[in-house]
């Protein structure tokens, strides 16, 4: 057939790009955890250590702290992200006089890089000339500052607002796009039956959107924990290591201790967990149909 | 809407406007301010201060910054067009073996986090000595974006009726051919779309440009934004004039073309 290797033939410049950037490292990531390598010492050779990375890193409390502070991260993201997403994409897909102002509003958050959203929001977190505490204090909600990013107690809620700023409007869009595929009628005879506007939201639309829901938080979660940037800007994982999540730590690990053959085993578990996520995810979009 | 949903409709989409803009108008507002205005935290600046704007640009090494990230950026927009779009004509027109896992690989790619095989990348390319050069942000960039770019072109060419290119098939045109003077020229807007996009994504992306690069002659804007305070000593006002300066291209061009980049970041989510 005329056709046979064409088709590969068109796909193989972004496979082979994807092979090269992507999977000879993954697969020498994997090789690295089984090794001892370390960069620290510029004469040192890689030997095979078997599986004492993987013992290190999961006896090692820094490590199972980074993964508990990266849950609570998420959730705490995702919390913000949804409440946020499902309320803006609520409005954006209303017909109203200003709706591309509205919309354009929604991509500028987007379009900021995530080590700018960082900059602006550590400087509104500041303690005694940051505008956040300045209006608490102006509405009477605060009496004394409050330490925002070098508190441990206030540094992860800081972060969690920042990265919901930058991260939830790749989330609205999608939502919106979801509502746009919801045919009017069903409201319509909805109505007819005399339904209130939350009855029908709960019955009508939020079912409906539910893969959306489910597909727009993979890709928000997945930037969540794959830009450090903001974490890195904002606090450096601190204070102590209140803001450390795993890919954080995974980053200090090679470029910081130089230890490629801990942080490959980190980068491994890393992999699996990711993968863990996504199951999860598509499970919960797949139920919809079924 | 019932006059009581009208005003809550109102209260939520004033309020969602603030939490969008206000971070950003509110660095736009410090970065024209003079320190003792920022410290005692005065909401407007008595006069323009454009002093900032002057110092970022003329003394300190940012121009040269911006100008690597335009170049690494325009670079990579245009070879994840060039790959991408012979790729996305064969996701969306073409039947092969195969086909949906290879599509599933694209998208898993476009959220595969780079930190999981930035060691060996690092390892690979100081061994080239490729590190602290242009080709070592470009690489891995143009393999990052370009499934993304894959994945909305893919939806954007099935949107696009192909009786035209069934007809040109019967009258011998080859696919090469086609694609070139068929495809191509219906496909402008989203073209354009996925470029805008990918320079974007290159433009803001910061773990890469932090491990690929050791010094201004490669280092990129956000890189450079992310250590302004070591070399400035905290000061928010040249700091900020910075972060306007950087992202300002990037917020009007996204603001003025939002129909086209809203379609495109969504063009994946609707299914067939």
């Amino acid at each position: 057939m005329r056709y046979r290797f064409l088709p590969y033939m068109l796909l193989l410049p972004v496979f082979t790009m994807i092979i090269i950037i992507v999977f000879i490292p993954l697969i020498t990531t994997i090789i690295y955890s089984f090794q001892s390598y370390r960069l620290t010492d510029p004469d040192a050779q890689a030997t095979f250590v078997g599986l004492s990375n993987y013992f290190e890193i999961l006896q090692d409390d820094r490590f199972v702290s980074s993964l508990l502070t990266s849950l609570i991260y998420i959730i705490g993201s995702v919390i913000g992200m949804l409440i946020l997403g499902l309320i803006t994409a609520q409005i954006a897909n209303q017909a109203f006089k200003g709706r591309s102002l509205f919309r354009a509003s929604i991509l500028l958050p987007w379009a900021v890089a995530p080590v700018v959203a960082a900059q602006s929001w550590k400087f509104m977190f500041e303690t005694d000339f940051g505008i956040i505490n300045y209006v608490l204090e102006g509405i009477g909600i605060i009496e004394r500052n409050i330490p925002w990013l070098v508190s441990s107690d206030h540094a992860m809620i800081s972060v969690v607002i920042t990265n919901v700023w930058k991260t939830t409007p790749l989330l609205t869009l999608i939502i919106v796009s979801g509502l746009q595929t919801i045919s009017r009628e069903l409201y319509e005879s909805a109505d007819i039956d005399g339904a209130g506007a939350w009855k029908k939201y709960y019955h009508i639309t939020l079912p409906l959107i539910r893969p959306f829901i489910a597909m727009g938080l993979i890709f928000t979660t997945l930037q969540t924990i794959n830009v450090i940037d903001i974490i890195y800007v904002m606090t450096g994982g601190g204070p102590g290591e209140s803001t450390e999540i795993f890919t954080l730590y995974n980053y200090k690990v090679f470029f910081q201790y130089l230890d490629f053959g801990l942080g490959g085993a980190m980068a491994v578990i890393g992999v699996i967990l990711v993968g863990i996520l996504i199951y999860f995810y598509t499970r919960s979009m797949n139920k919809q149909y079924n | 809407m019932n006059k009581k949903l009208k005003v809550w409709f109102w209260i939520g989409l004033v309020t969602i406007i603030l939490i969008n803009t206000i971070p950003y108008l509110w660095t736009i507002l410090t970065s024209l301010k003079q320190q003792n205005e920022i410290y005692n935290v005065k909401i407007f600046p008595e006069t323009l201060f454009l002093e900032n704007y002057l110092q970022v640009l003329l003394e300190s090494g940012f121009l040269k910054n911006i100008w690597n990230s335009v170049v690494i950026s325009s670079v990579t927009a245009i070879m994840c067009i060039v790959i991408g779009v012979p790729a996305a004509y064969a996701f969306a027109r073409l039947q092969f073996r195969m086909k949906n896992g290879l599509f599933m690989l694209v998208l898993f790619m476009t959220i595969f986090p780079g930190i999981f095989i930035i060691s060996p990348l690092f390892s690979f390319l100081r061994s080239i000595g490729a590190i602290d050069t242009y080709f070592a942000l470009i690489l891995p960039y143009i393999a990052y974006f370009t499934p993304l770019v894959v994945w909305i072109l893919t939806g954007f060419f099935r949107t696009i009726p192909s009786a035209i290119e069934e007809v040109a098939i019967m009258d011998g045109c080859s696919i090469p051919k086609l694609i070139w003077k068929i495809v191509l020229p219906l496909s402008i807007p989203g073209i354009i779309t996925v470029g805008i996009i990918a320079f974007t994504l290159s433009w803001n992306e910061f773990l890469f440009a932090l491990i690929f690069t050791s010094s201004d002659s490669a280092r990129t804007v956000p890189v450079a934004i992310s250590q302004f305070q070591g070399v400035h000593s905290l000061n928010w006002g040249q700091m900020t004039a910075a972060a306007i300066v950087a992202t300002i291209p990037i917020v009007l061009i996204s603001v003025i073309l939002q129909k086209y980049i809203i379609s495109g970041l969504t063009a994946g989510a609707i299914k067939e």
